[in-house]
């Protein structure tokens, strides 16, 4: 079965790319425009990784990655920051998230690749 | 005390007389009698005496010039004088000119004689007693006078209509003019009671300035009048301004590193879709691509990243000087994190065929920087060093340990920076390397981040450059100071001390939480001081203090002993006690550090 990867960016244009990207690589795609959305599509298809943006409507990429971690039915799901802000930044905002990794846009998409690859790897075994 | 009574007299009768009367009158009198006038004189200068008894004719001179002689002198003595009967004008004459009293020669005589004295040396004690009083009154009156004067703020008195009654020197001051100049002219600013006003001040030989006055009702020479106290407050209103000024300009950087930080979030968002695009294109997701498309298409590529490259650096750089980035130092191997830089740049080499040439010391002390920071430093120099090295150019990099600190060094083969352009190098968008056609660019930014970040870690950085030959950039890093054997059976209590420790600066900890660990690896890591909890399963911290200085060459380690609990005072006595520094548990690692310094330098 194809690896699920759920999306939660606001910024249409550049989600399509990254959707393109992934499901050329073989990944099943889900998509959500704003942290509300994202939350439910979370917790309904249980995606095995997240992209989370950070700036995005209504709830905040932080907050989203708190609740998504304070839910029983998301809190495993690995998490994956992207976003515009400084690296540096956002790793001091991260530092108590329970995130995967965190990648400053832009991004080198084999990078990108490599990370979500590992990461999927690693909850096979893991899990 | 007897009372010392000099009697100047040539009449022998009356000598004994006067003795045998003041013998009688059951005083403790001395009485001493001179015939001659200059004798007595001479007597009166030298010995104290408590009253004179002088009868007037005398020969040679008369009561009279002794009297005078003795005022002369600055002598003041009860001086009584003794006439014969009729002469009672002589005695009132003697009485203006100073003498006390009078006694007069005749029948009852040696009735009056002692009640004279008596009364005499009453007055004489009771004239003395207030000048003492008076004395004290002016040097009480010359204190007040002083504090006024002297007072840093300027104070004035005014009468009702406002004309200066009086003034201190301080007022004089900060009206720039004499006080004699001042008095009886008109004061000038308004007399308000209720609240303190702030005045325009002279300041004498002085920039004008601004005063701050308060003004109270006094009485003054038994007239109501105003007493105005002014205080200058001119550098109060400068400190004020400019720390003013300093608030509207940080409010301003804030602004700006606001604005830096959203513009370059704005700027990267559509600059990810760009790249994204253009990969997908760039790896033919899409569809093949045609050789010029394939050309374009990594031009696009390139730029996109060198945007990016820019964007990065401007924000580091604005954070560089807002202070917003502080190096979060640790103690780095060095050699490891510039092997980690260079197999990053590896690919980059390789496809020039540039060789790189590491001189690394067999064993280097670690370092105590920000790895990210100086991660960076390399990246940059090394990065600059393969742009600049032509094809099959070498690059040198190498580390040597010098006493005070780490040296760095990366030279390449490149073309040189020209003698006039070095001075130029570390500023900011100076791209002297600029190379025409095509090739990656750089943003002009990275050796002024490179110095900064080296600066930062109290480091200098210089560049040696020959043109044709090549360029070695030069820079210094801080060593680790301290190292320490950390020892503690609680591991999370061992974990956090450790951080703090090596975030609060120049140590290395070599954590432990079984002490037969420790001690096992202490005379390779030869500590400057040894940190240890005292009671631990294993063995108590007097123990390991035991074991350790058991070793030939390291038995000048200082210890310090944390405990929650007691100290063993009997255990201490057993061990060379100076070379132990206590520590009670709870501690702040401020403390921890204190003593660690502390510690350290009695070794030495």
């Amino acid at each position: 079965m194809r690896e699920k990867i759920l999306i939660i960016d606001d910024e249409p244009e550049l989600v399509k790319a990254v959707q393109i990207r992934l499901e050329t690589s073989g990944y099943e795609v889900e998509i959500a425009y704003d942290g509300q959305t994202g939350l439910k599509k979370a917790e309904e298809i249980k995606p095995d990784l997240i992209l989370l943006d950070i700036i995005i409507p209504n709830v905040d990429g932080y907050e989203v990655c708190r609740e998504l971690k304070d839910n029983p039915k998301t809190k495993n799901i690995p998490i994956i920051i992207l976003s515009a802000s400084h690296q540096k930044d956002l790793e001091n905002k991260c530092k108590k998230l329970d995130v995967t990794k965190i990648i400053s846009k832009p991004f080198e998409t084999n990078d990108l690749l490599d990370i979500i690859n590992q990461t999927l790897k690693k909850r096979g075994r893991d899990g | 005390m007897p009372i010392k009574i000099l009697l100047v007299e040539d009449d022998a009768d009356h000598i004994l007389l006067t003795k045998r009367v003041l013998r009688d009158a059951g005083k403790d009198y001395e009485v001493d009698s001179e015939e001659g006038t200059k004798e007595a004189l001479k007597k009166i200068m030298e010995k104290h005496y408590d009253l004179v008894l002088c009868d007037y004719r005398l020969p040679g001179l008369t009561g009279l010039d002794i009297l005078r002689e003795i005022k002369r002198k600055g002598i003041d003595l009860p001086f009584v004088i003794v006439t014969a009967a009729g002469s009672e004008k002589i005695a009132v004459d003697l009485m203006k000119e100073g003498a006390y009293d009078y006694v007069i020669k005749d029948s009852l005589f040696t009735e009056k004689l002692p009640a004279v004295i008596d009364t005499t040396l009453e007055r004489y004690k009771v004239k003395k007693e207030k000048e003492k009083l008076k004395e004290k009154l002016h040097s009480s009156h010359v204190q007040m006078q002083n504090i006024v004067q002297k007072n840093p703020d300027a104070m004035v008195i005014l009468d009702k209509d406002g004309k200066i009654l009086f003034l201190n020197q301080a007022a004089g001051y900060i009206f720039g003019r004499k006080k004699e100049e001042l008095l009886g002219t008109s004061f000038g600013f308004p007399l308000v009671t209720t609240e303190t006003a702030q005045i325009n001040i002279v300041r004498k030989s002085e920039e004008p300035g601004i005063g701050e006055m308060r003004v109270t009702t006094i009485e003054w020479e038994e007239q109501p009048a105003y007493l105005a106290s002014i205080h200058d407050i001119t550098e109060l209103k400068k400190s004020e301004a400019l720390k003013a000024e300093i608030d509207e300009r940080m409010r301003m950087n804030k602004l700006k590193d606001e604005f830096i930080s959203t513009v370059s979030h704005e700027l990267r968002t559509p600059l990810t879709t760009m790249k994204e695009f253009t990969s997908i294109i760039s790896d033919e997701i899409p569809g093949k691509l045609t050789k010029e498309q394939r050309e374009y298409i990594d031009i696009i590529k390139g730029n996109i990243d060198r945007l990016a490259r820019l964007i990065n650096n401007l924000l580091d750089i604005s954070k560089i000087e807002s202070g917003k980035i502080k190096p979060q130092k640790v103690s780095v191997n060095l050699i490891n994190l510039v092997n980690a830089v260079i197999s990053e740049l590896k690919s980059k080499a390789d496809e020039k065929h540039i060789e790189f040439e590491m001189l690394f010391p067999t064993s280097l002390p670690d370092v105590y920087i920000d790895p990210d920071n100086i991660i960076q430093v390399f990246t940059n120099l090394i990065g600059n060093a393969v742009k600049f090295t032509p094809e099959k150019g070498e690059i040198k990099v190498e580390i040597k340990d010098k006493k005070e600190h780490i040296e760095c060094s990366v030279a390449d083969t490149g073309k040189g920076i020209a003698r006039k352009d070095i001075g130029k190098i570390f500023g900011r968008f100076q791209q002297l390397g600029r190379v025409p056609g095509p090739g990656a660019k750089g943003t002009g930014l990275g050796l002024a981040i490179t110095k900064e970040l080296v600066e930062m870690h109290n480091g200098k950085i210089r560049v040696e450059s020959e043109l044709g030959k090549g360029s070695k950039f030069i820079f210094n890093l801080p060593k680790v100071k301290i190292h320490i054997v950390l020892i503690d059976d609680e591991e999370d209590l061992l974990k956090t001390i450790k951080a703090n420790l090596e975030l609060a600066g120049g140590f290395k900890v070599y954590s432990y939480s079984k002490a037969e660990d420790a001690i096992k690896r202490i005379p390779e890591i030869r500590p400057e001081v040894i940190v240890t909890d005292i009671k631990m399963p294993d063995m108590s911290g007097y123990e390991v203090i035991g074991r350790v200085w058991e070793y030939k060459q390291c038995e000048d380690i200082p210890v310090i002993l944390m405990t929650g609990y007691s100290f063993n005072e009997k255990e201490e006595d057993k061990l060379k006690s100076k070379k132990i520094v206590k520590l009670r548990k709870p501690f702040e690692i401020d403390e921890l550090v204190d003593k660690i310094n502390f510690a350290v330098e009695v070794k030495v």
